[in-house]
């Protein structure tokens, strides 16, 4: 234990923990439910790599925060500070598995959009792969945006709380 | 030192920049990413290239040989010229239905009113690979206003255009909806009073939709009987309501114009209690096509368009439609779908049981056979079912035929025909002038050998027709081969007479009996002519009395010559330059059985005893026709060429070698080609020059274009859709009248035109990107099967003879101006349900007369020549169209003689589950509409010596239609070469990555080495009594 505020009690941790929830059901969404005749039944690697290691580096995040309530400002602090880079990595890796979700899926995108732009029916497409791949977009949207405020705000309380315990020194 | 302290020090910074650029990478890297599959619609909206032309310097003695290709019209000339051509088109093929008591043409100066929505808002094309750009449209009120001197009632107009009389109609849920007003709306808005107030006519306009992706619906629509295609009761009862007006003296007359691709189920028009006076089919008039409509409604214009589809009274009522119904709109599934687990693109399956019997030959078959009292035909109705027949078609004017001759066969192997056609009109100036057109059924004998081995002969079919000029009343015009361009149809070639026997022969025969021919007005009055001459009468039962005069016996076969057709004899009926096939030695035989359920052991109907599907047959038309589904399912019985299965083995031929690849030693370039023919030696020297990977990459790219290719100065060509018109137009003015309009014309001199102002306008530079078009995928060229087909505005008509013709002589003048086309979609895509892969099931009989005749007309070198085609989506069997040697290679190239390259529809779109790179190239395709990159050619495709010979060969028919036809050779020369140049964006994309990799790894850098420092910092001054630091809940 030591003198820092709790994990628990830092919007931080919520938000970083809300975008490895979303992160994760996004991946799931799409690994399971995804690969379709448009894909050749592939999903695309680029995104499923996006999204493991964005997972990866979420909970690297997560498990910092925890660690850094436990370990105090031994040398394990000292590594654990560097968490703030994981999540940033984990927005990184979702904005590539977001916008390469658009670029290999977009046979289905198009077979989707099609008929909504140009008046017609258009090719059905199953229900379940639509609505798993537009909420499995959005969810990646959702997370990496809160991935980059948890972050963020870590990233100006842990300025804050240097420029105060200067102040004290 | 100090200054390294002071960086490092401002750690904030550096980790704001690090994420900032760290970002910004990441979606460079997805930019980059995205350039390899979209990089030719990037250099397309950007006008750049990867390569500039560039002319090198002659040697010594050489001459520089330019290729001249010029586009015929400029992008100013082209606009006026065009919408003139689509008001000709729409005023030779609108064709009047009914106009009793001479309603039309209408009174100069008389009033006019509109009712139900589509008066005012009218469906000018089809979406999808219609015209999707709709620039200055002519509604009826434009074109009334300009054309003629009529007086419109303006309140009626606003009331449907924008008012309450507006309907919201469109597609809901996945299903087509007219939702109309009901007449109580009409009379709450008080227009019932405008009529009363204007008098005069009320013209209503009932308007379909149909598009691409979608049949339409059969059920669950708001026809009264589910139907889209059947009137809603809500117009209904707006007919009624102004048939009402009618009664009471308000107004004077009621037509009705159909604005609608697809064939309307017509049992109202003649039902007492709407007391429609006119009626007229307008199809899809295309943007300026109402102009038309408008003259004909005043009389400027006689109309003279026949129908392309038989118009019934019951669009349930054919073998096709039945079965449709019983087969949930063919969606079938495989009885053991889920114990083979089969995929989404391998489930679902239609069988064509109707046999040969589509549209008319099934009503004209199945009305003579009840006249002769064949056995097994029942009680029939014609009546019930036909409201107008095949070829029908009204003009103000009124015709006799005589004079009906036939020649005796030529040593070219024709038939003439010549009828003299009189305008009977009185000449006393009040009689109307009009065109008229002769249309030449054959009927082929149902011997007893058809009997006996299955093979079905129509009573009457299409086999030619001519169009005379303008005929003012008393005045008269033999029509023959050689009077003009309309007229070179009226002849019969001998070659027509076949009939193709699956199951004996197998391969064409020329039954024995007597072959009658007949000039006639529509199809049942072919069969009218022809029952007279057989000595039948309205005492049999005939609904009209036929003209024997008109029907002549052309040939009588007194024995059978099984294998007229064949290899051994066609020599001596055809000319040397029809059926090439026989130069090759390729004898005509079943290509088909694995598509015949009853011939191939892969599938069964579990739903028939004997797991054979009934084809409906005139042996007996009671016991044949549909009145059970079919419930197929694959067996695991037949080779693996067969099954339903994707990448297949890939079988090394005998002999084959590994083609050489990029061997650049020869300078030798496309240019150079252009005159060659397909089998010169240098071709070989020119294919030397490729790589394997940039013949994969350009055969695999061709998405609307073929890329360049820099190895042989082959240029980019650009293609885009447009079976009745250039689809991404910027200026809207390219719709034409779709497909059915323009076969109903009847006039070779149209089809001409309207395939010379497509490629002129393709070719003018008015496509959305402003490019100059190659190539058109177009025409459309399947059949019209039954009503619901989703995509009837892109085909022809019901009759693959008519369909043939109308795409043979578009296809010529379209290539005059060296315009690619590539008819699509090869072949029997004849619905859009399940389209992605649903199996086609049908006898090779129908396959041949009815589904591959057009293709064989517009793709024979001595036809349509077309240089080009488009597969489908669908399979043929359990094999994808594409990747089907018998289909692709055997009947396209063998028999047909066909040496254009093949281009499948969207493989990069949801056919990637069996639209793949190795079938196809291996069974005849040799380009896909996808953005294939070198990670699809499998290690299996590099080695096999066998793959890369077909796909050397795929790369040599592309290029043959390249150098020899394409106007993208426009300007090229032996000396014109292909530079590769670096382009700016993507100069900028590899900047950026590189600049942002650099600032994110020192932004990293500083900021880990300020972290170290502050560290370091924070253990020389502890703060282990601090006291908890509140930091705003972050920290």
């Amino acid at each position: 234990m030591n003198n820092k505020k709790p994990f628990y009690l830092q919007v931080n941790f919520y938000l970083a923990a809300a975008a490895f929830v979303f992160a994760f059901v996004s991946f799931i969404l799409y690994a399971v439910n995804c690969p379709s005749e448009f894909n050749g039944e592939n999903v695309s690697s680029a995104v499923v790599t996006g999204d493991v290691l964005a997972l990866i580096c979420l909970a690297i995040g997560l498990g910092g925060m925890v660690a850094e309530y436990f370990f105090g400002d031994g040398l394990i602090a000292k590594i654990i500070k560097y968490a703030r880079l994981a999540i940033y990595v984990a927005f990184i890796c979702l904005i590539i598995s977001f916008f390469m979700q658009i670029l290999d899926e977009y046979s289905l995108l198009g077979t989707i959009l099609y008929p909504i732009f140009s008046g017609t029916v258009g090719d059905p497409v199953n229900p379940v792969l639509s609505a798993s791949y537009f909420i499995s977009l959005i969810f990646t949207l959702i997370a990496l945006i809160l991935a980059i405020v948890s972050a963020l705000l870590k990233k100006s309380g842990a300025y804050r709380a240097e420029v105060l315990r200067g102040e004290e020194c | 030192m100090n200054f390294l302290k002071k960086l490092i020090s401002k750690r904030r910074l550096w980790e704001a920049l690090a994420v900032a650029f760290g970002a910004l990478l990441g979606v460079m890297c997805v930019v980059n990413a995205a350039t390899v599959p979209f990089n030719n619609e990037i250099h397309t909206f950007l006008g750049t290239a990867d390569y500039k032309e560039i002319k090198i310097q002659a040697k010594d003695g050489e001459e520089e040989k330019i290729i001249d290709r010029a586009p015929i019209m400029t992008a100013e000339e082209i606009e006026e010229y065009y919408r003139q051509v689509n008001v000709d088109v729409e005023g030779e093929g609108l064709v009047l239905l009914k106009n009793d008591g001479d309603a039309l043409p209408l009174d100069k100066g008389s009033n006019v009113s509109f009712a139900i929505s589509g008066s005012a808002n009218l469906l000018y094309a089809t979406h999808g690979p219609g015209v999707r750009k709709q620039g200055t449209l002519y509604d009826l009120k434009d074109a009334i206003t300009s054309q003629t001197d009529l007086v419109i009632n303006e309140a009626t107009y606003n009331f449907l255009k924008d008012g309450a009389g507006k309907s919201n109609r469109g597609i809901k849920n996945g299903v087509f909806r007219t939702d109309e007003v009901p007449w109580s709306t009409y009379t709450a808005s008080g227009i019932n009073e405008e009529y009363k107030k204007s008098g005069g006519t009320v013209i209503a306009v009932i308007t379909r939709h149909s598009g691409e992706g979608a049949d339409i619906s059969w059920n669950g629509s708001d026809g009264v009987d589910g139907s889209y295609l059947t009137l809603t009761a809500n117009e209904y009862s707006i007919l009624e309501g102004l048939n009402q007006l009618k009664k009471a003296g308000d107004i004077d007359k009621i037509v009705v114009l159909i604005n609608s691709a697809l064939t309307l189920q017509c049992d109202f028009i003649d039902n007492e209690l709407y007391g429609i006076d006119a009626a007229m089919w307008i199809g899809l008039p295309g943007a300026s096509g109402m102009n038309a409509v408008a003259k004909a409604l005043v009389g400027e214009i006689s109309p003279s368009g026949k129908l392309s589809d038989t118009f019934l009274n019951d669009n349930f009522s054919s073998p096709a439609a039945k079965y449709w119904v019983l087969n949930d709109g063919f969606s079938s599934s495989y009885a053991n779908t889920q114990e083979l687990g089969l995929n989404g693109s391998q489930e679902f399956y239609g069988v064509y049981v109707e046999n040969i019997y589509v549209g008319y030959r099934y009503y004209e078959t199945r009305y003579e056979d009840y006249v002769m009292k064949s056995v097994g035909v029942g009680d029939y109705e014609y009546d019930e079912d036909v409201a107008y027949p095949f070829g029908y078609g009204l003009s103000y004017a009124e015709f006799e035929y005589s004079d009906f001759t036939v020649s005796e066969l030529t040593d070219d192997g024709y038939y003439n025909v010549s009828v003299t056609v009189t305008n009977v009109e009185p000449t006393d100036g009040t009689g109307k002038s009009g065109k008229e057109v002769v249309q030449l059924y054959l009927q082929k004998p149902y011997s007893d050998y058809a009997r006996k081995f299955n093979i079905e002969k129509s009573s009457v079919e299409l086999v030619g027709f001519g169009k005379t000029k303008l005929l003012e009343p008393g005045e008269s015009q033999t029509l023959t081969v050689g009077v003009s361009a309309d007229s070179e149809y009226m002849k019969v070639a001998f070659e027509q007479l076949r009939s193709y026997d699956s199951e004996n022969a197998q391969t064409y025969v020329l039954d024995d009996g007597r072959y009658y021919l007949t000039a006639a007005k529509d199809a049942h009055d072919a069969v009218n002519n022809i029952l007279a001459a057989k000595g039948y009468s309205k005492v049999n039962g005939m609904d009209d009395d036929g003209n024997a005069e008109l029907a002549k016996v052309i040939l009588n076969q007194a024995s059978v010559d099984k294998k007229i057709f064949s290899t051994s004899s066609v020599k001596e009926h055809d000319t040397p330059t029809t059926l090439k096939d026989t130069a090759k030695g390729t004898e005509i035989t079943n290509q088909l059985d694995f598509m015949d359920p009853n011939r191939f052991t892969g599938v069964t109907d579990e739903n028939s005893s004997n797991g054979d599907v009934t084809y409906v047959s005139r042996k007996n038309w009671l016991g044949t026709m549909p009145n059970r589904a079919t419930n197929l399912a694959l067996t695991n019985t037949v080779t693996e060429k067969y099954d339903i299965t994707s990448h297949k083995t890939i079988i090394e031929e005998e002999g084959a070698t590994m083609p050489t690849f990029g061997d650049m030693s020869a300078d030798i370039t496309l240019a150079m080609m252009d005159g060659l023919s397909y089998d010169d030696k240098q071709w070989d020297t020119l294919l030397d020059r490729i790589s394997r990977d940039d013949m994969f990459v350009v055969l695999t790219n061709c998405y609307g274009y073929t890329p360049a290719l820099a190895s042989v100065a082959k240029p980019m060509t650009d293609e885009d859709d447009g079976p009745y018109g250039v689809s991404n137009t910027a200026e809207g003015f390219s719709s034409m009248s779709c497909e059915g309009i323009i076969a109903s014309t009847f006039s070779v001199d149209i089809y001409r035109t309207v395939g010379e102002a497509i490629a002129a306008d393709a070719r003018s530079g008015h496509d959305e990107a402003q490019k100059n078009l190659h190539g058109l995928y177009a025409p459309g060229l399947n059949m019209h099967r039954v009503a619901f087909g989703g995509r009837a505005a892109e085909y022809f008509s019901e009759d693959p003879y008519l369909s043939g013709i109308a795409a043979v002589e578009e296809i010529k003048t379209m290539q005059a101006q060296h315009v690619v086309a590539h008819p699509k979609h090869f072949i029997f895509n004849d619905e859009e349900s399940n389209r992605n892969g649903i199996g086609i099931w049908m006898n090779e009989q129908s396959a041949r007369e009815i589904y591959l005749l057009p293709w064989e007309y517009a793709l024979r070198a001595d036809m349509g020549n077309a240089h080009a085609l488009m597969t489908s989506f669908n399979r043929a069997g359990c094999l994808w169209t594409s990747a089907n040697d018998n289909l692709m290679e055997n009947i396209l190239r063998g028999e047909w003689a066909f040496d254009g390259y093949t281009l499948t529809d969207m493989a990069g779109s949801n056919g990637k589950l069996f639209m793949v790179y190795d079938d196809g190239f291996m069974n005849g395709t040799d380009c896909f509409l996808d953005k294939g990159t070198t990670s699809g050619l499998t290690a299996n495709m590099r080695n096999s010596n066998t793959f890369n010979q077909k796909l050397r060969t795929s790369m040599h028919r592309l290029l043959y239609v390249v150098a020899n036809y394409s106007a993208a050779m426009d300007g090229y020369s032996n000396l014109t070469r292909l530079q590769s140049v670096v382009v700016w964006w993507k100069a900028l994309i590899v900047t950026c990555i590189t600049l942002f990799t650099i600032v994110t790894a020192a932004s990293v850098t500083l900021y880990v080495l300020g972290e170290i420092d502050g560290n370091r910092k924070k253990k020389a001054t502890p703060t282990e009594n601090a006291e908890p630091i509140v930091t705003g809940g972050n920290e």
